[in-house]
């Protein structure tokens, strides 16, 4: 038992220095990008978007499912680190703030959209020559993520994910569609995890409640 | 019953399971518009024009302030007149309490 400790013990100290140097390397290197990144160097923001590129752009097809207006969205968020890098503090990661800046894109996003799709239907209803889809969703639904499959079925879920407050559906989408951990979700939303949890909690209750009413609506 | 039962069977599974949602990667290109917007936002920021820090906040600041002292100004002015005129039309009837006192003369 003693000899194992020993071992493990010893085993600590040849290996610690090893991952101490790769430590000291790791964040020198990252903040030597920071450093790159504030300077708006080109070719950091090129490491940038190689690192983080397909992580927003996901984020922004969790919140919004159009590939084309996701694009647009994550385009935005790069535009908007490249302006606001100077203000990162690095009190949290990177990415956790990346995140951040996506998820309020998208909001932002979606709060214009409905209301364009509001002030149409008040139009359409005095009888103005708004052109206007049926369906009360902001977008139209293109998730390539999505087999062909399941895309009715998942179109009807993003609806009612539509129709929950905006803290509700903020977890929901990070948590469920995005894959984040709790930890993540607070790390991103400034909230603890116990609201985080109390929070998905409702969300998956309204969403119950507003998918049942859909399928009775439907005559299921 | 048992539809009742699919259907909720249905909607817990689309709520719980999200697993369909497989991550995409970026459309293709997308590197090269952002890398080129942004280096056009930068030329664009090095040939910012003289007033650029004029933003819509300072404009409407500029826009209150001139009216609040346009209409101060106006205010004032219209005070002083009306004093004037009220003057000018006792001392041309005599009900001037100046020309009263020159009975003493």
């Amino acid at each position: 038992m003693k000899a194992k400790k020993n071992l493990r013990k010893s085993a600590i100290f040849f290996i610690s220095p090893y991952f101490a140097g790769v430590n000291k390397d790791y964040f020198l290197s990252e903040n030597q990008f920071l450093n790159d990144l504030k300077a708006q160097k080109q070719s950091a923001y090129a490491r940038l978007l190689d690192d983080y590129q397909e992580m927003i752009f996901n984020t922004c097809l969790s919140f919004v499912p159009n590939s084309e207006d996701a694009e647009d969205i994550a385009q935005e968020v790069f535009v908007e680190v490249f302006h606001s890098i100077h203000e990162f503090k690095g009190k949290s990661k990177l990415s956790t703030w990346m995140y951040r800046i996506a998820t309020n894109k998208c909001l932002e996003f979606i709060r214009k959209k409905n209301t364009k799709k509001r002030f149409g239907f008040m139009q359409s209803l005095t009888g103005g020559m708004v052109p206007m889809d049926k369906t009360n969703y902001f977008t139209e639904f293109n998730h390539p993520g999505i087999q062909l499959e399941q895309k009715e079925q998942k179109e009807t879920l993003f609806n009612a994910i539509n129709q929950l407050p905006e803290a509700q559906r903020v977890v929901f989408t990070l948590h469920k569609l995005d894959g984040l951990s709790y930890k993540e979700v607070s790390e991103i939303t400034g909230k603890s995890i116990s609201s985080i949890e109390s929070l998905l909690f409702r969300a998956k209750k309204n969403l119950k409640i507003i998918l049942t009413e859909f399928y009775k609506k439907e005559g299921w | 019953m048992n539809d009742q039962k699919n259907t909720s069977k249905l909607i817990a599974e689309l709520v719980e399971d999200t697993t369909a949602l497989s991550k995409v990667s970026a459309p293709p290109f997308f590197k090269d518009k952002v890398l080129n917007r942004l280096s056009t936002e930068q030329t664009e920021k090095e040939i910012q024009p003289w007033l650029y820090w004029l933003t819509p906040n300072w404009q409407w600041a500029a826009l209150v302030l001139f009216l609040v002292l346009n209409t101060a100004v106006l205010y004032y002015y219209n005070n002083a007149q009306k004093e004037q005129q009220l003057a000018t039309f006792a001392s041309n009837y005599g009900l001037s309490s100046s020309e009263e006192s020159s009975i003493l003369n």
